[in-house]
């Protein structure tokens, strides 16, 4: 009963470690490209930072395109282009493509007003290794083609983006795959049931003189 | 107001905001699509993260970048309302079907996947853009137009359209045919290397398209209205 108790226990905080949201937030630069509604000049500065949920869940069932949505306070997308603050709070996805003819690393936010984004593509498929979401910040140099957009009201912006970063999280260790956390409750149980079953067995045999 | 009521109020309230919340950020009444908001879903309601697109609104709806789909069995954008335009706005929706041109037409591969799915009769305008190497056809329509697009290298169809106009457009190298129209018109199109240029039936009409380097230009009963080219001549049966 209670190896039983133990193992639902240690599961438990195993399942509900990986629940809790932990952010991490990557800055980038850059230069604008294109301006539209002539807001700026081309070559203006460029340089924001993202926040999003280092455990969020792979909406999309294949095994090459990934979309992560992190949704909650503690997330968004905030890009000052040329010295204004562009800022969407609250949502924030994270969008993946390994080997789909093209590798690419995206990031959106939009709150229906404003859209701010970051779009790579990788034309030789070898920048990402799977469709998972990245917790470090991807090389950039792997991308040959890296854009900053902005859509809204009146205004829109494009940009080369030059660095990314992270600024905060990515020390944590790795969240562990949903999937592996039945299987370490499980070596758990075994490792406790192997060493009641020899204590008993220790407990029962008789004692040398 | 008892407890349970105004917590239904409150559930009723929250359903609506949510309802309501805009998915994508739209500029001028026109909805922007890319690549990220394809992956990130909600381009309109019901539309999973991922591919394909799923269009259940009426209005207007403009790429701002192109659009890679995963697999040659996966759609690009699927609309499922009335009244609907896409401006491609000179991006491309990409598959990964390659179709050589020599010595004749040869695709890596086939599949279910189109770039444009047109599931309603009515209304639906597609213009200004690219459609390649998806796994069947380029462009698939029930009914409505196409105008200025170019369609290559995709397994089966550029343009495969059941009641409408294909027009000002361009469809090379495409496994079957170049366009296909069952009841409409085929207008000022350019069709070259593919094993059938034009797809007509006794309910179309076709003028003005040239027609170089196919296997076969024309398949079918349609009516031929006059200036149609075909292999640097003008294409037999002219009627006017």
């Amino acid at each position: 009963m209670f190896v039983a108790r133990a193992v639902l226990g240690i599961a438990g905080f195993l399942v509900a470690s990986a629940a809790q949201a932990l952010p991490l937030s990557f800055g980038f630069t850059g230069s604008v490209t294109d301006d539209p509604f002539g807001l700026s000049t081309f070559g203006a500065p460029i340089s924001g930072n993202f926040t999003f949920d280092s455990t969020a869940i792979d909406s999309i069932a294949g095994a090459s395109t990934g979309s992560f949505e992190s949704t909650g306070p503690a997330f968004g997308f905030r890009a000052t282009v040329d010295g204004t603050l562009y800022t969407v709070l609250d949502t924030l996805t994270v969008n993946t493509a390994n080997n789909i003819g093209v590798d690419q690393y995206g990031v959106i936010a939009s709150d229906g007003a404003l859209t701010l984004e970051l779009f790579f593509e990788d034309a030789t498929r070898s920048a990402l290794s799977s469709d998972a979401l990245p917790l470090s910040p991807p090389a950039i140099a792997g991308f040959a083609f890296r854009q900053f957009r902005l859509f809204g009201n009146d205004v829109e912006f494009l940009g080369s983006v030059n660095s990314l970063v992270c600024l905060a999280g990515c020390s944590a260790s790795s969240v562990p795959e949903p999937g592996s956390l039945p299987l370490a409750a499980l070596a758990l149980a075994a490792f406790v049931g192997a060493r009641t079953r020899g204590r008993r067995h220790s407990d029962a045999s008789p004692s040398s003189p | 107001m008892n407890k349970a009521a105004r917590k239904s109020l409150e559930i009723l309230f929250a359903t609506a905001l949510l309802a309501a919340a805009p998915s994508v950020f739209a500029v001028d009444g026109v909805i922007l699509i890319d690549q990220n908001k394809a992956l990130a879903g909600s381009v309109t309601p019901g539309d999973s993260p991922g591919f394909p697109v799923t269009i259940s609104q009426p209005g207007g709806y403009r790429l701002t970048g192109n659009l890679t789909v995963p697999n040659a069995n996966t759609n690009g954008i699927e609309i499922i309302a009335q009244n609907v335009s896409i401006d491609l706005n000179g991006f491309a929706i990409i598959g990964p079907v390659t179709c050589s041109e020599f010595p004749s037409i040869a695709c890596s591969t086939t599949g279910t996947g189109t770039g444009i799915v047109g599931l309603v009769f009515a209304n639906v305008l597609v213009r200004n853009g690219f459609v390649q190497g998806m796994g069947q056809d380029g462009i698939f329509m029930l009914s409505g137009i196409v105008e200025s697009v170019q369609a290559n290298q995709n397994a089966r169809i550029g343009f495969n359209v059941t009641s409408g106009i294909v027009r000002d457009s361009v469809a090379r190298a495409n496994g079957q045919a170049g366009i296909s129209v069952a009841v409409g018109t085929i207008l000022r199109n350019v069709l070259n290397h593919n094993p059938v240029g034009i797809v007509t039936s006794s309910t179309t009409t076709y003028s003005g398209n040239a027609m170089n380097f196919n296997t076969a230009n024309i398949a079918g009963a349609g009516l031929n209205t006059g200036q149609n080219l075909c292999e640097n001549a003008v294409c037999p049966g002219a009627q006017y």
